[in-house]
């Protein structure tokens, strides 16, 4: 190579250098013997080993099959089951004994077998032919009717073979499914996710609710089969090398008599209802309508039942109690009263008179009756819209606005559900941002009576309550109680206890503000809906307005109202959507819901008899302004 | 070359063998992947694009070789800094596929940018190794240039692609042993990877397989780790203070070696603590397959099978009973020898061989006769980039290397690949074609 000089180089050229010479050399010595290393390994292979491997392949005796881990259950906080595996029959299909030219007419006549989207079930047998010892599972929880009929003419599906497969089944239908969720083929989205903590493209995973939350722990680890078949796929030979770890167990604190009270309670009115446990965040009940049944999912999805539902416009799959967004209402006067206990030198004895309403400037802000001279357990009590008018005006709406970020507005409250929502904690910045415009001093009057900008999610009103019943500290709501091994029972992973927030509440303002909720339900605005001598119960009623529609009826508050047990304790939240007045709709519920749990009355009768009660109340006020009864 | 007759001098020194061989490779890639995609129609188009990209690498290639190559190193820095940051825009924009975020692209024109990157670095390091000369002799300039490496290494890590590393690094070491850097200053960045990754992979691995025990843990720990640093640090840096002091020239070598393994035990350290448990797996599984007998494993299995059933001749074109019946995962990206050797047997394997040494002695002949150094690195470069190519893509298909995503040059399906390699070809041949000085 050296063959190439030529005269008149000017300059210096590398090959000229005898070390530079040296080291390509070395470098060229090197590559030919890593490339002849190759070759030796190949040829050892294909001439070596040749006859034996091309035996191999030509039966291809080992196969994996995959075993799906069993998944685990979901059980209630007393170990009532909520969620469960039932065996079913699926017609399941090995990509690898289905030739590719066959695939499109073998999916065309599995559509007609199993009534499925042949588009859908083309590319799932495509998909398959990727990992082609995976079994891709056609149509789980098939009848006996279509079993027979491919049984009949099993010849006509290569590849296709019946196997036990377990299904999700959730044996309370639509109890606490928006707690619950329900399961599904993982979907690309999902895949790309999850493909780093070991998940494939065949598996199944939880698509909402606890379903989703604890997938990890829920799902397991599958196991493998390895099968030895001979020249004409007759199985010689199976034996299970991994055994599948079934999933763990997970226990919620949801009761599911709580749960069923709170829904039987719910009826048909669309909104939610939470229970909480405000000394360590534990959900007792979380109820939401519309709900669906999750067992419409069992097998496979089933297409025209999920577009009904995804269509319906009450949208059954909406989480109320954290993903619906409402204003808050008189509710929201328990901040504004705390804000102005705390941070101001304003007394509890100071008096404000409503006219009816309040004059700032010379608009006049309505209050919703007349009250004459209140004071704040007053205030409180009958809800009145003047005072806090007054109020809110003399603290300004910084402090209001503080406070509210401190009882865990504009944050999420962290339940152990996806998709929760912050609602809406406006600020200035925030209006100046959105309509140009600076705060205006009716603003703040609208926000001292929880309207306007204002928007709370049900679980982060119930936060509140939490909050000043356990004087000033919020736990972090959960609905996982423990984690459970389904072979021992034990318990792999316990919740542990989150405190998320401190306010510092007083003794005076605890006082005052829990002695209001008190009177509320015995003097003021939920004495008719949430009349019960048998149980003392505290809470604020609230009516959220909004700008179209009917107002959504709010109650949120606590039972009993003392007791030496504070752990005992239920916060209950129940917000009726488009209900109405919240003392009218929401209050007869939540009280229905806590008579059942600390009285064991049916949560239906005492809820028709307070709305008798209600109606009744209103007839005779009706008569008494017309004179007709003393 | 602006002479008359230019394109008769082109075509007189033009390396016909280079681009035969080449030529007979992406050919010999279609008709592999038109074999192991007939029966699928929805992948079957994916030979026709192979041909596509192959044509358009063909004219980009011819655009290189037209391109005086010096160009190129006038504007190293240009092109280097453009490839970090498209691998930059790459993570923040990629599309995340199979878990990497590798794949960029807007109006569905994209690619993977890691690819580009390895001749960006080869162009850079060249320019750079040029210019210092004798200078690379002191370890300061020899660290700039592994940095300089290092970079985009870092952000290719970060998508996460682990096999990309295993081509940059035997680059880059080899294109600096040409350039006559110090043998020992080479001896110390292996020395570093070597303590980086066994200590942690020792650990894990034994943890993984359940033989773990008090000593196995130790090398693992956090304490023992930093401690080895601190102590290698604490001498490196006596060693520098003693030759600062003495002006004795023995000095050096303790300072450079506590440097070499405090940055190795260090590398262990952010090993065992950034990495999370699944990326430590995934990382064991690349370096041991068995650890996951169903997964990689398993392709591995199927692949080798497949070779070895080959024998001497081949079961002939389209008749491989593994690819042809879908056993083969990635057949025509990964795994394509596999389904090469089964339809070809050990014959063609021998061609296949044959072709890539030609192609990478020619190469390093190239780099023997060029008219400067920065022609000579640039075609160093590319030699080793190729050989480390063929080596892991058809050493994972017989089992003898980590399963990674390293395609077969030419011959893989795939465009970025493809166009890097051509694009690499031009310059090649370039240099090639400029041998002689006017």
């Amino acid at each position: 190579m050296q063959g190439d000089k030529k005269s008149g180089r000017p300059q210096f050229r590398p090959g000229q250098d005898r070390f530079f010479q040296f080291r390509i050399l070395v470098f060229a010595a090197v590559t030919a013997l890593v490339f002849l290393l190759l070759l030796a390994r190949i040829g050892a292979l294909q001439i070596l080993h040749g006859r034996e491997l091309e035996a191999a392949a030509r039966n291809n005796s080992e196969q994996y099959i995959k075993i799906p881990a069993l998944r685990g259950r979901i059980l209630d906080r007393n170990g009532k089951i909520l969620a469960f595996n039932r065996e079913s029959y699926a017609l399941v299909l090995l990509p690898a004994r289905l030739k590719k030219k066959d695939a499109e007419e073998v999916a065309a006549r599995l559509s007609r077998l199993l009534k499925a989207d042949p588009a859908v079930l083309k590319r799932r047998i495509i998909n398959g032919f990727e990992r082609p010892y995976d079994p891709v599972v056609l149509k789980a929880d098939i009848d006996f009717q279509t079993l027979s009929l491919w049984a009949e003419n099993s010849g006509r599906f290569p590849g296709v073979y019946e196997t036990v497969l377990p299904v999700r089944v959730y044996p309370e239908g639509s109890l606490a499914c928006h707690v619950i969720g329900y399961t599904g083929d993982i979907s690309v989205n999902e895949l790309d996710r999850l493909y780093e903590e070991g998940y494939s493209s065949r598996d199944v995973v939880g698509k909402a609710g606890i379903e989703k939350v604890y997938d990890m722990q829920l799902r397991g680890v599958d196991g493998y089969r390895r099968r030895i078949v001979d020249v004409h796929n007759r199985v010689r030979e199976e034996k299970t090398v991994l055994e599948p770890t079934p999933g763990n167990d997970v226990v919620l604190t949801i009761d599911a008599t709580i749960q069923k009270s709170a829904e039987t309670s719910l009826g048909k009115q669309k909104g939610c209802v939470i229970a909480t446990r405000p000394t360590d965040g534990e959900v007792f009940a979380l109820a939401s309508f519309p709900n669906y049944d999750p067992n419409i999912f069992l097998g496979s999805i089933d297409r025209a039942a999920f577009a009904a539902l995804l269509k319906d416009p009450g949208n059954p799959f909406m989480c109320r109690a954290i993903q619906g967004r409402y204003p808050p209402g008189s509710t929201f006067k328990l901040v504004v009263a705390t804000a102005a206990l705390e941070e101001t030198l304003f007394s509890q004895h100071t008096r404000y008179y409503c006219t009816g309403g309040w004059f700032l400037g010379d608009k006049y802000y309505k209050c919703w009756t007349w009250h004459g001279y209140q004071d704040m357990g007053q205030a409180i009590q009958n809800s009145c819209n003047a005072y806090f008018y007054h109020l809110g005006y003399d603290i300004g709406s910084e402090v209001i606005l503080r406070w509210a970020y401190r009882f865990g507005l504009g944050q999420k409250s962290g339940i152990d559900l996806p998709g929760e929502i912050i609602g809406r904690l406006p600020s200035h910045a925030w209006k100046k941002r959105h309509y140009g415009q600076p705060w205006w001093d009716g603003d703040t009057l609208n926000l001292s009576i929880g309207q306007g900008w204002l928007e709370m999610t049900p679980m982060q009103v119930n936060d509140i309550v939490s909050c000043i019943v356990n004087r000033g500290e919020i736990f972090r709501p959960h609905l996982m109680k423990e984690i459970r091994s389904p072979l021992t029972g034990e318990t792999v992973l316990p919740y542990k206890v989150e405190s998320i927030s401190r306010v510092p509440i007083s003794e005076r303002t605890w006082a005052v503000v829990t002695e209001g909720m008190r009177r509320v339900m015995t003097d003021g605005t939920g004495k008719d809906g949430g009349y019960s001598p048998v149980l003392k119960m505290a809470g604020k009623t609230g009516t959220g307005e909004v700008f179209s529609g009917i107002s959504h009826a709010w109650f949120t508050g606590y039972a009993p109202y003392k007791t030496d047990k504070p752990d005992e304790r239920l916060v209950m939240t129940v917000i009726g959507e488009s209900g109405g007045g919240g003392g009218e709709v929401a209050t007869p519920i939540a009280a229905s819901v806590l008579r059942s749990v600390y009285v064991g009355e049916d949560p239906a009768a005492v809820k028709r008899s307070l709305q008798f009660h209600v109606e009744s109340q209103r007839e005779i006020k009706r008569l008494r302004l017309q004179g007709m009864v003393p | 070359m602006q002479g008359k007759n230019s394109i008769m001098d082109t075509a007189a020194k033009f390396d016909y063998v280079i681009f035969g061989v080449v030529t007979v490779l992406v050919v010999i890639g279609v008709l592999s992947i038109y074999s192991a995609k007939s029966g699928v129609e929805e992948t079957a188009a994916q030979f026709v694009k192979q041909i596509m990209w192959a044509s358009i690498g063909m004219i980009l290639l011819v655009v290189l070789l037209v391109i005086p190559y010096q160009k190129l190193g006038d504007n190293a820095a240009a092109i280097y800094f453009s490839c970090v940051f498209l691998l930059l825009l790459t993570l923040v924009l990629g599309r995340k596929i199979r878990g990497a975020r590798a794949w960029m692209g807007f109006l569905g024109v994209g690619g993977q940018f890691s690819e580009l990157a390895k001749l960006g670095v080869i162009i850079a390091l060249s320019r750079y190794m040029e210019r210092m000369g004798s200078d690379l002799q002191d370890i300061r300039n020899f660290l700039i240039a592994m940095g300089m490496v290092f970079l985009p290494v870092f952000l290719i890590l970060l998508q996460p692609d682990f096999g990309t590393i295993l081509v940059y690094i035997p680059m880059a070491l080899v294109m600096m042993y040409v350039g006559g850097v110090p043998i020992i200053y080479l001896a110390g960045v292996v020395a570093v990877g070597v303590t980086g990754l066994s200590l942690p992979l020792i650990s894990n691995y034994m943890e993984m397989t359940g033989q773990d025990n008090q000593l196995t843990y130790i090398l693992g720990s956090t304490p023992f780790l930093l401690g080895c640093a601190g102590f290698f640090l604490l001498a490196s840096a006596a060693g520098f203070a003693l030759r600062t002091f003495t002006a004795r020239k023995g000095w050096d070598r303790m300072s450079f070696t506590g440097a070499v393994f405090f940055l190795g035990f260090t590398c262990a350290f952010l090993f065992q603590n950034i990495l999370k448990g699944y990326q430590k797996k995934r990382f064991l599984v690349f370096v041991n397959p068995d650890l996951d007998p169903f997964g990689t494993g398993y392709n591995i299995i199927q692949s080798i099978t497949a070779i070895g059933s080959g024998e001497l001749f081949g079961k002939g074109f389209m008749k491989g009973l593994q690819s042809q019946l879908g056993f083969l995962p990635e057949v025509t990206t990964d795994f394509i020898f596999s389904g090469i050797g089964e339809e070809w047997g050990f014959l063609g394997s021998v061609i296949l061989i044959g072709l890539y040494m030609t192609l990478v002695i020619r190469a390093i002949f190239i780099a023997y006769n060029a008219k400067d150094l920065f022609g000579s690195y640039l075609a160093s470069g590319i030699a080793t980039m190729f050989t480390v190519h063929v080596i892991i893509n058809m050493g994972m298909a017989v089992g003898i290397m980590p399963v990674t995503g390293l395609p077969l040059p030419f011959v893989s399906y795939g465009g970025s690949a493809m166009i890097t390699f051509m694009l690499a070809t031009g310059i090649l041949l370039s240099v090639d074609l400029r041998r002689y000085v006017h």
